[in-house]
């Protein structure tokens, strides 16, 4: 993640992709989970100045092409590197 | 968005809270969860700061909104009680523009009503409100604010809601009969629609329930203002020339304080403390009485003139 800071804060997201970017933890603390969700959902739901649905966009990510071609581009985890000799 | 800037800072403030909150309760797991939180944070610090780095504002605006009877939900509000209720209050903040300037005759045509006119600008949510603002040209205006007016309407109005008697008093002894009348018949028409009332105006915000909208046409109804002119004998003890206040004995009526007509320079009302003090004199005064249910509970005084009194 470290390496690879760039894609998860705002700013750099919004120039490179041109959307508004805010990233959540689906395997963080339950709770905190539930207060992001009510408070994005507050946020994006409705336009505030006449309460029109804004909607919101679900998209699936669970491509394993994209994920196979996701994994290359990163290349190998730092982490596992020369961690694989078992005595 | 309005443009009314309290109602910006206010809803970004609550925004910065809520999410100051949300940080608060992550743990060290949430680690993406506050990389969004934190950007949103430093996003809305920035709209704060940008939004006190504004000049001061210097155009009129309020934003009025009701709820109650004549509402149904943010959806809409019956035309006939939202054109009325707007009306009225335009003719609040035409009073007491005509009263901070040219003075506001017993009866008659309101002098600069055109310069007092507020147009409205937008619908704002929660509950159902509109949002007045001054949009005439600047060659219009007048020493007077249009700012200043709708600030001091709606203050005066707040008053009247007010649980504190001795503030709304106090109030009230500053305004005179037809100005009183205009604010009778707004209450008047939110207690009759069964209407509860949020104004908003300069820093002010005031939230009017039923109990306070009883409370507001009650105290509209059972106050009256009424000016008299007296000549009181006795002495003065002296005057402040810049801020036009007075004291002045008056025998068994006690000392009597209060202000001295703007018409009086301060050149004059020196002279009065080099040669009138402490001499016997007749003070023209206008005495301003506000009742309730008839019964005088506050008086004020105004030193009109001052005349010596020839030595019987």
């Amino acid at each position: 993640m470290r390496a690879n800071l760039n894609l998860f804060l705002r700013t750099p997201v919004k120039a490179a992709y041109k959307v508004d970017f805010f990233s959540m933890d689906l395997e963080g603390s339950r709770e905190v989970l539930i207060s992001m969700t009510r408070y994005w959902f507050g946020l994006f739901s409705h336009r505030r100045s006449d309460g029109i649905w804004k909607g919101m966009l679900q998209v699936r990510l669970e491509d394993v092409a994209d994920d196979a071609a996701a994994i290359a581009a990163l290349g190998p985890d730092p982490g596992e590197i020369g961690t694989g000799v078992t005595p | 968005m309005t443009s009314l800037r309290k109602l910006e800072r206010d809803f970004v403030r609550a925004d910065l809270a809520a999410v100051q909150g949300l940080i608060a309760q992550l743990g060290d797991e949430d680690v993406m969860a506050r990389f969004g939180l934190e950007a949103r944070r430093d996003e809305l610090r920035q709209g704060i700061a940008a939004l006190e780095a504004l000049p001061e504002e210097v155009s009129a605006s309020a934003a009025l909104f009701f709820g109650g009877d004549p509402v149904v939900a943010a959806r809409g509000i019956e035309s006939a009680f939202a054109g009325s209720a707007v009306g009225k209050f335009q003719n609040i903040v035409a009073m007491v523009l005509a009263h901070e300037t040219k003075g506001l005759g017993q009866r008659g045509v309101v002098p600069n009503r055109r310069a007092s006119t507020l147009h409205i600008t937008n619908v704002v949510r929660g509950s159902f409100g509109f949002l007045l603002e001054e949009v005439q040209a600047p060659q219009q205006r007048l020493e007077t604010s249009l700012k200043d007016a709708v600030d001091k309407a709606t203050q005066l109005l707040d008053a009247f809601g007010e649980q504190d008697e001795e503030r709304f008093r106090s109030a009230v002894e500053d305004i005179d009969d037809r100005l009183l009348g205009t604010a009778r018949e707004f209450f008047g028409l939110m207690r009759q629609s069964g209407a509860t009332l949020r104004l908003v105006s300069g820093n002010l915000d005031r939230s009017f329930g039923a109990h306070a909208v009883e409370r507001a046409a009650e105290r509209a109804t059972s106050t009256a203002v009424e000016d008299a002119e007296e000549i009181i004998r006795g002495h003065l003890s002296g005057v402040l020339p810049e801020s036009h206040q007075f004291e002045f004995r008056a025998g068994e009526r006690g000392t009597i304080r209060g202000n001295v007509d703007r018409a009086l320079t301060t050149n004059q009302l020196e002279t009065f403390n080099r040669e009138l003090v402490h001499v016997d004199t007749d003070a023209r005064l206008r005495v301003r009485r506000v009742r309730r249910d008839g019964a005088i509970v506050r008086e004020a005084y105004t030193l009109l003139e001052l005349m010596t009194r020839i030595a019987e």
